[in-house]
């Protein structure tokens, strides 16, 4: 079994954030995976005003939650099964202030994957920029090798134990871990640490520091040839 | 007493009877039922052969050790989430350096529900008492060995090698689950626990009997018009009897038993 890391496909074991450094206005879509950069529709927003006064105010994190739902036309339940439906935020407005950070996160498992598309190019699950970041429950054991899927370069391993669970006492001992995270900060394409090791069902956050766009994906699902094309 | 009288040994039975259960091939059905808690969907298969005829007086013939083998093919639903407890992945938060805290929200794995094939076959022996029966049906008196009662099969090794292949098509099954590596074993346990022996046997039996419970061997056929002298020529034709009943039945005729035909004529 594959392990879906993928920062281009977001699952409900995923969260994508973005911290936003200056006041505006930023659209966004959210989008099947895939279909990033598909349309010039981008109908929820982050508005960022001004920092308050309050100088030595930490970074405050606002997470909106994404559900997929079918369109419905007419007073009732005629449901088009033509429509394939569409990602809701939550809140279709958020406001935060300059230096806070918005995650976005699907709780349920049967939500197809999506994508954050933000309108200005810094800002997209899909090409993780700066000041970013990507998060990941890691479901299967093994070593997993990602690399950035638009050949970076980006590569990194994460290894997986197996808790071997054969007792209830070895099941909870394993489940009290779970609530641990492992943090990779990248910057310039560059993650440190590159290789990690983890247990199974623990989360690793990957920090875009600055980089070109870059992607979070396993490399199992990568292209082999674009990977040697881009090598 | 009877006209025509026809006879045959226990040698000549035991022929006839492998010839009979020869011919009747793969016997197959299909349907529903329960599999311990599970409600299960099956495709049966069965085979005849073998077993030895005793001719018993007055009226039982005996197959022993008579031979099934069996096939079946089941399919049944697995909710996880009735076996092993559910996971929170509990809110994490962690510091990043020159940022501040960045934290997830929980996450609940919610474990799926599955279906589980699984094919197995094996074969049993038993014992059985065929009565006789006639019946007249398009001019045609045929006499066949019914088999009489319900047999009491013994499945014996078959059910826990069942259980175990069970086990095994559980954890093949859900082997694809996110996060379920932890648990394969201990599911695969709790699913073959809940079936048990009890649980196979009592799918097995219903399902498997009817291969053997009231099946019909022909014997023999006799024409109601019966011929007994053939056409000589064409001023002088056939003479025909009508048979007008027909018993079966096995004696002792020392030194062995017979399974005997006897049948009342009329011109």
């Amino acid at each position: 079994m594959s392990e879906n890391l993928d920062s281009r496909a977001l699952r409900n074991t995923d969260c994508f954030g973005q911290r936003f450094m200056k006041p505006g206005t930023y659209t966004y879509a959210l989008v099947p995976a895939g279909g990033a950069g598909a349309s010039d529709d981008f109908p929820y927003i982050v508005e960022v005003v001004d920092k308050s006064s309050e100088k030595d105010r930490e970074m405050h994190q606002t997470t909106v939650t994404v559900r997929f739902v079918k369109e419905r036309h007419g007073d009732c339940c005629d449901e088009r099964t033509s429509d394939p439906g569409r990602f809701v935020p939550d809140q279709e407005r958020v406001t935060v202030e300059a230096g806070d950070m918005v995650v976005w996160n699907s709780p349920d498992a049967a939500t197809r994957p999506f994508a954050v598309d933000g309108q200005k190019e810094f800002f997209s699950s899909t090409a993780l920029t700066n000041e970013c970041g990507y998060t990941h429950v890691f479901m299967t054991p093994g070593e997993h090798e990602y690399v950035d899927a638009h050949g970076s370069g980006l590569r990194g391993v994460v290894r997986v134990a197996d808790p071997k669970v054969r007792t209830q006492e070895e099941l909870r001992a394993w489940q009290s871990r779970l609530g641990e995270g492992t943090l990779v900060m990248i910057n310039d394409g560059r993650p440190e640490p590159a290789e990690v090791e983890i247990m199974l069902g623990q989360t690793v956050f990957f920090a875009i520091v600055k980089g070109p766009g870059v992607t979070i994906t396993n490399a199992a699902l990568v292209d082999k040839r674009a990977q040697a094309g881009a090598a | 007493m009877s006209e025509i009288v026809a006879a045959i040994d226990e040698g000549a039975a035991q022929q006839l009877f492998t010839t009979e259960v020869a011919s009747l091939g793969t016997q197959s059905t299909s349907g529903s039922s329960s599999l311990g808690p599970f409600g299960v969907s099956y495709a049966v298969s069965g085979t005849l052969s073998n077993g030895t005829v005793d001719l018993i007086a007055p009226a039982t013939i005996e197959i022993a050790d008579l031979r099934l083998d069996w096939h079946v093919d089941l399919s049944f639903q697995l909710d996880i989430g009735d076996f092993i407890p559910d996971i929170h992945i509990p809110q994490i938060c962690i510091p990043i350096p020159c940022v501040g805290t960045v934290c997830t929200p929980r996450i609940d794995i919610v474990w799926p529900t599955v279906t589980i094939p699984v094919s197995f076959g094996d074969f049993l022996k038993t014992t059985v008492d065929l009565g006789v029966a006639l019946s007249l049906v398009a001019g045609v008196w045929k006499v066949e060995g019914v088999v009489q009662g319900v047999p009491n099969l013994q499945f014996g090794a078959a059910t826990a090698a069942l259980l175990a292949a069970i086990g095994v098509a559980v954890a093949a099954a859900v082997a694809w689950v996110p996060l379920i590596g932890p648990f394969l074993a201990v599911l695969a346990v709790a699913v073959t626990a809940a079936i048990g022996i009890a649980g196979l046997t009592g799918l097995l039996g219903p399902i498997i009997t009817p291969f053997i419970s009231g099946t019909r061997f022909p014997i023999t056929e006799v024409n109601a018009l019966f011929e007994v002298l053939p056409a000589s020529g064409p001023f002088d034709p056939a003479v025909f009897v009508t048979v007008e009943t027909l018993a079966a039945e096995v004696q002792h005729n020392a030194p062995e038993d017979e399974l005997v035909v006897l049948a009342d004529i009329k011109p």
